[in-house]
């Protein structure tokens, strides 16, 4: 069923087994493995559709930093901070881009070299639900191996597994998960979705240790107590933490915070270009090879009635992350024909002098070079000839960003139209970070050369000299990849995290957390299919717990 | 910038044909342009031409050098085993073999005399 607030009239308690906040990719997941089950359910949402007001609820502050006056390129968080999430039904699905990937086994795993590494789960327990969050999520089959390539006219490269290896994207049309499964929950007679209910605070009882209600309010006014055997908290990666944090009248330091811990670790992808590849062949052939495609071939495991598209990339090796002590990353080759670093040209010229020129010029030089003392090259040369030297395809990295305890969530001294402080965000990076961009131009630059496949250029800001300028604020030049995570992280010991391995609060008994906001390592790939299935996971967990 | 490998030099040492045609062959190899006359400068940085040319060139130097061709062969052939055993250099952005880079920068002091 659904409902709006404001509608209830003088309604001002309403009791249930199982309150979900926030009816995202997450929320919506666990509400319909609720459908038919003998558990009543209310799960409580801003908004119906989008609307401006309640939009804005979700805007935020950041810590100022200096700017200088030779590193104006820089994307600062703030200035996405609102776009980066949605409000209303469907949550941020409503404009997400559909890329699926899973996590890996390596991705989870705890490495002596990235301090607060490793998740609390083995990786087999995600595996067990990927399958089905695929269907969910709109992918297709679970398959992320060469089998891909194979069943393709296209063909890998050689890579040395030691260094460079081939993953993939699947890609969902994207599905919007309230279009997509908002029927199911509206005719479902357990489910009850409750509209213009914007959670204001977690009510906890005078022990602490659970929670009694959840306080709802609409932007009219309008309040209500949601009371619930058991609540989940769905409202993404940074809004999980400002509703914990600022639920603070019973506890001074918030819900679920009793180390510390919520708001900290707040991670996000980390997406920028590395450089640009000078190709031996045709640019053309290596786009294609590595563009977005539908299956060629009925044998694909990706084919059938709907077919469902993919895209190889080239990855870090595992091998290659733990012998650089860097975490992963992922490159996607970019047809733009832009000349690399265009924007970052001041960079380069406030390390050096102020005349220097611009360092793509000599691209022009370097074919003529590599023409002749490569005979891989010649291929290139004739293709090459009369055009414009600039055309490479740029390589595009997303890397993961480490686990930081600096950086974090926490409450802002503004107030949005609720009264509640807003979200403030301190985005901070490491030394880590840096390395883990840093290593994928040489590693590509090694296997490309090697191959005869081309060279690399690396974009000025990866440079050898240039890097310092970066140490303390790199990022400045960075893309966020708007993929919340960390502040809630899931931990076996309840000092080095805020919910267990269940996703439970370690403080508050009947609290779960769904969500990347739980995730202690985020990888590379983007988050939403392992949100669905950690969603998948607590739902079946808590179906037997409360049944 | 890094400075060149150490002179490994295979034996038995090249004929007395290989050492004169050299130079000339490389030359050709190595076209004279703004470019390349900037990365070797990038790449010699402050060494001592003298002791570049001599490095470079027992790094280089085939055993037998019958042609262009096989000079080219010779080159790309060592570039792809300096990239698959780590011996790159950046230069202005570019990440090229030693191979390569040896060979521009040899060629630009050739060409100074
Ligand atoms: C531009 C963009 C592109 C993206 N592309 C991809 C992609 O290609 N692949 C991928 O995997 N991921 C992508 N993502 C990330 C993806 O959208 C999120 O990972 C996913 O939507 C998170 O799901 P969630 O349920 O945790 O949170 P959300 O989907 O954000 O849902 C949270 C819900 O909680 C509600 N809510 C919030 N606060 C309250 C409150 N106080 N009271 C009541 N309700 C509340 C919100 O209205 C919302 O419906 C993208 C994100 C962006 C911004």
């Amino acid at each position: 069923m659904f409902a709006n607030l404001s509608d209830l009239g003088e309604t001002k308690q309403i009791s249930c087994d199982l309150c979900i906040v926030g009816g995202g990719a997450a929320g919506i997941t666990i509400a319909r493995e609720m459908i038919g089950s003998p558990l009543s359910v209310c799960l409580v949402e801003s908004a119906e559709e989008y609307h401006q007001p309640t939009q804005d609820l979700y805007q935020a502050t950041q810590q100022s930093r200096k700017r200088s006056r030779s590193l104006e390129t820089g994307v600062h968080y703030g200035a996405t901070a609102h776009l980066s999430r949605i409000r209303h039904f469907g949550g941020t699905t409503n404009h997400w881009g559909g890329y699926c990937i899973p996590l890996t086994p390596h991705d989870l795993a705890k490495k002596d070299w990235m301090p607060d590494s490793g998740w609390p789960i083995e990786w087999e327990e995600l595996n067990a639900f990927y399958p089905r969050a695929q269907a969910i999520c709109g992918a297709g089959p679970f398959v992320y191996d060469e089998r891909l390539w194979d069943t393709t006219s296209r063909k890998s490269y050689a890579f040395d597994p030691d260094y460079i290896v081939n993953r993939f994207f699947q890609f969902s049309p994207p599905i919007r998960f309230g279009d997509k499964y908002g029927d199911d929950l509206k005719s479902a007679a357990n489910i009850n979705v409750l509209f213009d209910a914007n959670a204001v605070k977690i009510g906890l009882q005078s022990n602490t240790k659970s929670a009694d209600h959840i306080a709802v309010r609409s932007l009219k006014g309008k309040t209500a107590h949601i009371r619930a055997r058991h609540y989940i908290i769905a409202c993404g990666g940074m809004e999980n933490a400002r509703l914990l944090l600022d639920s603070n009248d019973v506890t001074s330091d918030g819900v679920g915070n009793s180390r510390g811990l919520v708001g900290r670790y707040f991670m996000d992808h980390l997406y920028d270009t590395i450089g640009a590849l000078l190709v031996s062949e045709r640019p053309q052939k290596i786009l294609d090879q590595y563009a977005e495609t539908v299956p060629d071939k009925p044998s694909h495991p990706l084919a059938g009635k709907e077919p469902t598209m993919f895209q190889p990339i080239f990855s870090a090796s595992e091998a290659a992350q733990n012998r650089n002590k860097a975490g992963g990353v992922i490159v996607m080759l970019r047809g733009e024909w832009a000349r690399p670093d265009e924007g970052i040209d001041a960079v380069y010229q406030a390390i050096h002098d102020q005349n220097r020129e611009v360092t793509g010029e000599y691209g022009d030089h370097l074919l003529d070079i590599l023409f002749n003392l490569d005979t891989s090259l010649t291929e290139m040369k004739s293709y090459m000839q009369g055009k414009h030297p600039d055309h490479m395809p740029v390589l595009f990295a997303i890397a993961e960003q480490a686990p930081n305890r600096d950086s974090r969530i926490t409450l802002s001294d503004q107030r949005d139209a609720l009264g509640r402080p807003r979200a403030h965000i301190d985005w901070q990076l490491s030394e880590t970070d840096l390395r883990t961009f840093a290593q994928m131009p040489r590693l590509l630059a090694r296997e490309f050369g090697r191959l005869g496949i081309g060279r690399v250029h690396v974009s000025p800001w990866l440079d050898e000299d240039a890097i310092y300028l970066y140490r303390k604020d790199f990022s400045r030049v960075l893309e966020p990849g708007r993929h919340h995570s960390g502040t809630t992280r899931m931990a076996s010991d309840p000092a080095k995290g805020v919910v267990n391995a269940e996703c439970r609060l370690f403080d508050v008994e009947n609290i779960s957390i769904a969500g990347s906001s739980v995730f202690p390592t985020i990888g590379y790939a983007n988050p939403t299919l392992t949100i669905v299935a950690l969603a998948l996971r607590l739902a079946e967990h808590l179906k037997k717990q409360l049944a | 910038m890094s400075v060149i490998g150490a002179g490994h030099r295979s034996i038995p040492a090249p004929s007395r044909h290989t050492v004169l045609r050299f130079p000339e062959y490389l030359c050709e190899l190595v076209p004279d342009s703004p470019g390349v006359r900037r990365f070797s400068a990038i790449y010699i940085d402050n060494q001592d031409p003298k002791k570049f040319r001599r490095e470079a060139e027992g790094i280089l130097l085939p055993i037998e050098l019958r042609s262009l061709g096989d000079l080219r062969q010779h080159l790309s052939a060592r570039s792809a085993a300096d990239f698959e055993q780590g011996r790159t250099v950046e230069l202005d952005g570019w990440i090229l073999s030693q191979t390569e880079a040896d060979s521009l920068t040899l060629a630009t002091l050739y060409r100074m005399g």
